[in-house]
């Protein structure tokens, strides 16, 4: 059966064939019992409200704030991640990856799109490009450059492949003039990019 | 497999575009398909390599039906 064989849509005419396809194999999928439509909405509401950088950006922001917390954050993420209640699916072995002033990380996945989904949720566009996948280990500083900014010759880079079992977390730098914040506002500071290693946490006078 | 992966270092002259305030998705059609393929996993038939194998494919080896078509 192809998807214009499938009657059930009367307006053909505006969806695109790869939105036919998708309605198809949900329908036959459904028939069959091997899915139910509302295991997949409820699917789509956790991943685009519930697992996504905010996560990440807790465990940043306690890390900030607790030095034993960060301690075992870096000796053994995935565990320390859990103590906040955000493990799963590609997310089974997390490092984290610490910056310095001396040392910047940025994580890539040459090979596809491997990404720590229970910290950051689902990966952006551009980080499943071509452009990235392919100068962020030949270009990284052109890499930044593209997102904006400009490392400091004095600051080493290391870029980290990810693979389908090992993700990465960047935890970029406290920013300075924010002693004292609790670990919420310190949250509102981190950006995922910063935690890809493609972008740095935000100043403390941008958020309120 | 050659194709879509394995491109680290190769020479790409574009520049990385984010996009400001991405969605985490662009279409109503990206929400069905990506649950999708999370909740089949469920009924087995394949393997993770399988799902990574044909992942690789491009459009045409992937629906060659729907390639003859276009």
């Amino acid at each position: 059966m192809t998807a214009h064989d499938h009657h059930h849509d009367h307006d053909h005419s505006d969806l695109s064939e790869t939105e036919l396809r998708v309605r198809a194999l949900e329908s036959i999928l459904t028939e069959k019992g091997y899915v139910d439509p509302a295991a997949l909405d409820l699917l789509i509401e956790t991943y685009e409200t519930k697992v996504g950088p905010r996560n990440g950006a807790r465990v940043v922001a306690r890390a900030w704030g607790d030095p034993a917390f960060r301690a075992r954050l870096i000796r053994d993420a995935t565990p320390a991640i859990a103590e906040l209640g955000y493990a799963g699916r590609q997310g089974e072995h997390i490092v984290a990856l610490e910056n310095t002033p001396r040392l910047h990380n940025m994580v890539v996945c040459t090979l596809c799109s491997c990404y720590p989904w229970p910290v950051l949720g689902l990966p952006p566009v551009w980080y499943k490009s071509a452009p990235y996948r392919s100068k962020a280990v030949k270009d990284p500083r052109g890499v930044l450059r593209d997102f904006g900014f400009d490392l400091p010759e004095g600051t080493d880079i290391r870029v980290w492949d990810s693979t389908a079992e090992i993700r990465y977390l960047v935890l970029p730098m406290r920013p300075a003039g924010t002693e004292g914040w609790s670990e919420e506002r310190l949250a509102e500071l981190v950006t995922r990019d910063s935690m890809i290693g493609t972008g740095l946490p935000k100043h403390p006078h941008e958020v309120a | 497999m050659d194709g879509a992966h394995d491109m680290g270092g190769v020479a790409w002259s574009e520049p990385v575009q984010p996009e400001p305030n991405e969605p985490v998705f662009h279409a109503e059609w990206e929400r069905r398909a990506f649950a999708l393929t999370l909740a089949m996993s469920m009924p087995g038939g394949w393997n993770i390599d399988m799902s990574r194998f044909a992942r690789g494919l491009s459009q045409q080896e992937l629906l060659p039906d729907m390639a003859s078509r276009a």
